[in-house]
């Protein structure tokens, strides 16, 4: 996928952790990422299950040894492909019902035994798969159900983490920037007070200029008639 | 703290935006009728929300199971009831057969009812339920008994039935032939019922002894049809013991039913439990939630047109 480098130096990956884009990275490389490689998980050993269970099974027309899935991107070489969950598909050789090993032994039209235990293979363990075809079973859990649920739980609590930590740290910011405001913000009742209060000062000052010129008109006008 | 003017607006602003939020959410949960839409506004929750559907799908398919189960097994049980009712005119027939007043023409006539009752169980011993032979064990496809001619043009008369073609040398050379084969139902986690009676046990030795009655009474040899009057005797037992079987594995399965009803039942309240939101609980939340916002609306629009200083100076 997209990835940013350094326009001096080609080489570097920019690393994004925080902020918006880091976020949309981490989504889409590790969450997002794990998620796939859960669902592929899924398939294949879903896939494997079956099939190894199908395999012995015998169809209405006694053949055995055929595979339920196929993967249509396999082959001989990595018979699992890459993206196992992308090219699932059931396979052609069963198109037809009849050709569905239900049974675990020949001429048994009644026999539904190996439906049974395919049934089954979604909870229990098949033996005999290695890691690779049993991812499943590999991680630890037997149970394919109880491994794709607690893969839907953890994106969910992925999120509900994600939700909750975006709320947290937006009211921190409106906390901190309410401090911010309350120093450095404008109070327009304060600005009028103030302007109502130097107004005021100005008019005093102005009053004693007034008083000063009179009492010196006073000096002017009243002492002394020289020049007059 | 010292207030300005920018906080009060921010303030309103959140305050709308919040009460919009709880009243989007309520709107939500009303529309769809879902305590949530997304698994994680409750991860845990959702995950046992899965986990109960998951298990009332399986349940549902062992509900069905369980019905077609009893279907198959109330046919079983009236086949089986109507193999006793021949049986018990066969020995009524061989009954009156011993009599001593009887002659070897009134035997003889005899003797073709009783070739009208090997017919008959050999079609009862061949029953078919959804197209499938019951008797027959896993091979429900074939045939179980097949009746065998003295010559093959010549359909009148039966003088052997061949379970799955096999003749009694080839079934005492290999015993496998004839072993029951168990068709088994899951009808809960571990709980498994068999389905299917076994056919061989329960209808050779019976169609065997018609046959011989017949043969007896057609040689009017009153002292072998002496004998197959106590072997009908076994067979009627034999019949009677597969029918009560039937019944009693019949009343097990209507009590497994039972219990998986109820236990779907529950599976559903707990999942409406869980996801399913409180209509009334909704709405008297939604009123709340808009009367809230009424507020935040009338103070926000106070509070921001609200006289200053500057305006009452004039």
């Amino acid at each position: 996928m997209f990835s940013s480098n350094w326009a001096d130096d080609p080489n570097t990956v920019l690393e994004v952790k925080n902020g918006e884009i880091g976020g949309l990275l981490y989504a889409r490389d590790t969450v997002i990422e794990n998620q796939l490689a859960d669902l592929n998980n899924t398939v294949v050993s879903l896939v494997s299950r079956v099939n190894a269970i199908h395999r012995t099974g015998y169809d209405l027309n006694n053949t055995t040894g055929v595979d339920f899935f196929v993967y249509s991107d396999a082959t001989a070489a990595q018979p699992i492909p890459n993206i196992p969950a992308l090219s699932v598909k059931i396979n052609s050789a069963i198109a037809d019902n009849t050709y569905i090993a239900a049974a675990t032994q020949t001429n048994a039209a009644g026999d539904g035994n190996n439906a049974l235990a395919i049934a089954n293979c979604v909870n229990t363990l098949v033996t005999g798969l290695t890691d690779a075809e049993d991812p499943v079973a590999a991680s630890g859990e037997d149970s394919i159900l109880h491994y794709n649920t607690s893969r839907i739980t953890s994106l969910a609590l992925e999120q509900r983490h994600a939700i909750t930590g975006a709320s947290d740290t937006g009211n921190i910011m409106t906390a901190m920037d309410e401090q911010r405001e309350a120093v450095a913000g404008v109070n327009l009742d304060e600005e009028a007070a103030n302007m109502v209060k130097y107004q005021r000062a100005y008019q005093a000052a102005a009053r004693l200029m007034n008083t000063f010129d009179e009492m010196i008109e006073l000096v002017v006008t009243n002492l002394g008639l020289v020049g007059r | 703290m010292r207030i300005t003017n920018r906080m009060i607006v921010n303030n309103n602003i959140n305050n709308l935006t919040g009460s919009m939020e709880r009243l989007y959410e309520l709107q939500k949960q009303s529309a769809t009728g879902k305590k949530y839409l997304k698994a994680s506004d409750n991860p845990s929750n959702n995950a046992s929300v899965i986990t109960l559907k998951s298990a009332l799908q399986t349940s549902e398919v062992y509900e069905t199971t369980a019905q077609n189960t009893n279907d198959w097994m109330s046919a079983t049980d009236f086949a089986l009831q109507q193999a006793g009712d021949v049986t018990q005119r066969a020995i009524s027939l061989v009954m009156r057969g011993l009599s001593d007043t009887m002659g070897a023409e009134s035997r003889a006539t005899i003797a073709e009812e009783i070739d009208g009752l090997i017919k008959e169980a050999v079609d009862i011993a061949n029953t078919k339920h959804l197209d499938r032979y019951i008797f027959s064990g896993f091979t429900t496809d074939q045939k179980p008994f097949e009746s065998q001619y003295l010559d093959a043009t010549d359909t009148t008369k039966v003088t052997d039935v061949y379970y799955k073609n096999n003749s009694p040398a080839a079934i005492a050379a290999q015993p496998a032939l004839v072993a029951f084969q168990a068709i088994r139902r899951d009808i809960g986690p571990g709980e498994t019922v068999t389905v299917n009676t076994n056919g061989y046990t329960t209808f050779q030795g019976m169609l065997d002894t018609l046959i011989r009655v017949r043969e007896n009474l057609m040689d009017n040899d009153t002292v072998a049809l002496r004998t197959q009057a106590a072997a009908l005797d076994d067979v009627l037992n034999t019949v009677t013991l597969a029918t009560t079987i039937n019944g009693s594995r019949m009343r097990d399965l209507e009590g497994a039913q039972d219990r998986i009803t109820q236990s779907n039942t529950e599976i559903k309240a707990l999942i409406s439990q869980k996801a399913e939101a409180n209509m009334a609980e909704i709405t008297a939340e939604l009123t709340n939630q808009e009367n809230i916002y009424q507020t935040v609306v009338t103070i926000s629009s106070r509070t921001q047109s609200m006289v200053n200083l500057f305006e009452s100076l004039g």
